[in-house]
């Protein structure tokens, strides 16, 4: 295992600005430094992916969908372990995100412990 | 000449002619014998001569003649003897045969005068006879018992132009008029046979070949047994009057024609008034009018037609009309207003009009209109009140009716943004969990700043104001909403068409997401504002995108929404929603209007429709069409009223 010095960063995601800074603020209170984007192409162009620990991204976006994100990321053989949060979401969606390799996904609103909890254990492995 | 003698009777006429005839000769015998043997001449000479005389010339030349016989046989001549012996007396041979001449001579005379003077009277009364038959304008014949006629007058010739001889007989047969022959030898076969009197009309040949009419009436001579012994007749010329006669009948048959000619054009004209009669009751009937006529002195009807009882519930039929009848039909409520505009028409001697209701006895209602004209009489005084009375309730109820429709239709209309925003539910449950979300988080992140040993107030004050943002967005979200489903009268206000286009886009923008469709919009800035209900324009234009984002959603390829605003001509603004969906379905562009015409699996069917109706409302057209490369394209526009201020 080689340990690369990672900076543990998380990545948000989602193109509503309220949702971004709620998030933002949850993981400062906890600690964890986290930065927005409001695309995932501002995502994918920031080239910070590679120094992502974990990625929290919304579903329906303007643009490439959080889904989509998710497959490119993949193909760039970019493992990030994600955890999507969405106000649309269905089995299908669920199932389809999982087996892509989501950690979790979950509905909005949501508990903001549970979601403390994924992104914590996105972070161990 | 013959004919007009009056045979006597046979018998002793022959007794007498032929007595007298053997009496008189015996005499003469008897007497020649006394005076001797040798019979003497000289006598019977001057005897000639005396009667010659007399019957030519008369009574008093024959006793001349006589005398002059006398005298000349006493001069000229001897007597034979001198002397003769008559019982006993020496009597003058002279004297004695002179005396017996001057006898004998004189009873010749006279027979001989007499005779002339019958013969001469029988002349005259046959002139006689001819004058009178020739004055006479009838034309006169005689005929035998037999029926053959023997006599016709001059005026026969004169008028047929045949002479008599050539009439007389049966042969006057031929001057008749060729149909009046057999009837009239019938005729006259059965009058000389006695069995009927001779009376009859034919037509005579006049001359010139005309025929006249000719009225003959016959009467038989019967002699002493009573037998017919001879006709005579008289024609008279009835052509005139026969002329008359036919000139009358065709007089009488033309003024019958003419009586009957009369009398059907009276009952064509008595119809065709019926029958504009009953044109104007069914006119009347039709447009619920009735007509009346009212008496100012007497305060009574004087004409009502059938519609007009009818406005009162009244049969025509059986009902009076009397002014107190119909009063009593009259609202109550609507008895004072009646009465009133009654007097002020009658004071004024103005127009007379007023509405009222009249119940029927069956408890229904009827709204009448009543109008009228005042009538004077020549010297100027107000007479009486001619008008109409109109049957309003139709005209009422649709009003009403309207009143209701446009309720119904906000109602609908409603009814039509609730379920469409029903449709919405989902993407607005989407649309506000979002800010909701966020303000959990916040809410939850200001109480972990406020659980540390060392609360953070600083972070947990910011935390708390995300919250109070977040709130607020969703509460934004909520009031956007809330206008569309506020149910109200439709307002009318001055409406910039862009502000509700944008409006619309960012309600949806959450379905747009969804589906990942691109919104392009094309606005002429500046465009001037449109009178309409902001509402109504709004639910046009969310329904329209709705059904365009519909379209597209679950299909390949680019998915545009287009929305461009722009001014038509003058008078018209412009809209269009376009998308790249599955197009409108062939040939039913225009059916996709219609009711409940939907292709969704839970659609109402009602969304276009009530569209175009709002459309329409403000003045507009709604209509749709298929794109040239993909999808459909709805366009509408709006007047710009430009007579009212912004």
């Amino acid at each position: 295992m080689i340990t690369k010095e990672k900076t543990k960063l998380v990545a948000i995601v989602d193109d509503d600005d309220l949702m971004r800074s709620a998030l933002h603020g949850l993981l400062k209170s906890v600690g964890l430094p986290a930065q927005t984007f409001a695309s995932s192409e501002e995502f994918l162009n920031s080239g910070r992916q590679h120094q992502t620990a974990c990625l929290i991204a919304d579903i329906r976006m303007p643009g490439m969908s959080g889904l989509e994100l998710q497959a490119k990321l993949n193909a760039d053989h970019c493992r990030i372990p994600t955890i999507f949060i969405t106000a649309h979401g269905d089995e299908k969606m669920r199932m389809q995100a999982l087996r892509a390799g989501a950690v979790e996904f979950m509905a909005k609103p949501f508990d903001d412990e549970a979601l403390l909890e994924s992104v914590r254990a996105a972070l161990m492995s | 000449m013959t004919g007009w003698k009056v045979p006597p009777p046979i018998l002793r006429q022959v007794v007498w002619r032929y007595g007298l005839a053997v009496g008189s000769v015996g005499v003469a015998l008897a007497v020649a014998l006394l005076f001797g043997r040798g019979f003497d001449v000289r006598g019977a000479l001057f005897l000639t001569a005396v009667a010659l005389t007399a019957w030519f010339g008369g009574m008093i030349p024959g006793l001349t003649a006589l005398l002059l016989s006398l005298l000349s046989l006493g001069y000229f001549f001897q007597p034979l003897v001198p002397y003769i012996e008559l019982a006993g007396i020496h009597v003058p041979y002279r004297v004695v045969s002179l005396a017996f001449f001057a006898s004998l001579a004189l009873i010749v005379c006279w027979l001989s005068a007499s005779r002339r003077r019958a013969e001469e009277g029988l002349r005259e009364s046959e002139q006689r006879w001819r004058n009178l038959t020739e004055a006479l304008p009838q034309l006169v014949w005689g005929a035998g018992p037999d029926g053959g006629c023997d006599y016709f007058s001059k005026q026969w010739t004169n008028y047929t132009g045949v002479a008599e001889s050539d009439l007389l007989g049966w042969r006057w047969m031929d001057a008749l008029h060729p149909d009046d022959r057999e009837p009239t030898r019938q005729f006259w076969i059965e009058s000389i046979a006695g069995r009927q009197l001779y009376d009859v009309e034919y037509r005579i040949r006049r001359s010139d070949g005309t025929y006249g009419w000719f009225k003959t009436r016959g009467t038989p001579i019967r002699d002493s047994e009573g037998r017919i012994v001879k006709w005579f007749g008289t024609c008279t010329d009835i052509t005139d009057r026969k002329r008359a006669e036919q000139a009358l009948k065709d007089q009488e048959l033309e003024l019958r024609q003419a009586r009957d000619l009369l009398e059907i054009k009276v009952m064509e004209r008595t119809k065709e008034l019926q029958r504009n009669e009953a044109y104007l009751e069914e006119a009347q009937r039709l447009s619920h009018t009735g007509s009346w006529a009212w008496n100012v002195a007497r305060r009574e009807n004087v004409h009502w037609s059938q519609e007009h009882y009818r406005l009162f519930g009244l049969d025509p039929e059986t009902d009076s009309a009397s002014f107190e009848t119909a009063f009593q039909r009259i609202h109550p409520e609507d008895r004072a207003t009646f009465n009133v505009a009654v007097e002020r028409a009658i004071r004024e001697r103005s127009d007379f009009e007023v509405d009222f209701r009249t119940v029927l006895p069956d408890g229904s209602t009827k709204y009448v209109h009543s109008v009228g004209h005042p009538v004077f009489s020549a010297s100027g005084e107000l007479v009486e009140f001619v008008g109409t009375g109109m049957d309003v309730t139709q005209r009422r109820q649709a009003e009403k009716e309207r009143e209701r429709l446009r309720q119904i239709q906000a109602d609908l209309a409603h009814m039509n943004r609730a379920t469409t925003m029903g449709e919405l539910t989902v993407s607005l449950a989407h649309e506000i969990n979002q800010p909701i979300a966020a303000a959990i988080t916040d809410a939850n992140t200001c109480l972990r700043w406020l659980k540390r040993d060392q609360p953070d107030l600083e972070e947990a004050r910011e935390a708390a104001s995300r919250v109070v943002k977040d709130a607020t967005r969703a509460a934004e979200i909520v009031s956007r909403v809330r206008l569309l489903f506020k149910k109200g009268t439709p307002q009318r206000e001055r409406v910039d068409v862009n502000d509700v286009i944008q409006e619309m886009i960012v309600l949806l923008q959450n379905e747009t997401l969804r589906y990942s469709i691109s919104v392009k919009i094309e606005l002429t800035p500046d465009l001037p504002r449109i009178m309409g209900d902001r509402v109504q324009l709004q639910q046009v234009l969310l329904n329209l995108m709705i059904n365009s984002i519909d379209a597209m959603r679950d299909g390949k390829g680019a998915r545009e929404l287009t929305i461009q605003s722009e001014r038509a001509d003058d008078d018209h603004l412009q809209m269009s929603v376009s998308d790249t969906g599955v197009g409108l379905p062939p040939e039913q562009a225009d059916q996709i209007f219609n009711a409940f015409y939907t292709t969704k699996p839970h659609g109402t069917g009602m969304g276009l429709r009530i569209s175009r109706s709002i459309v329409e409302s403000h003045g507009g057209r709604l209509w749709a069409s298929n794109n040239s490369a993909r999808g459909a394209s709805f366009h509408f526009t709006l007047p710009i009223n430009t007579d009212a201020h912004e």
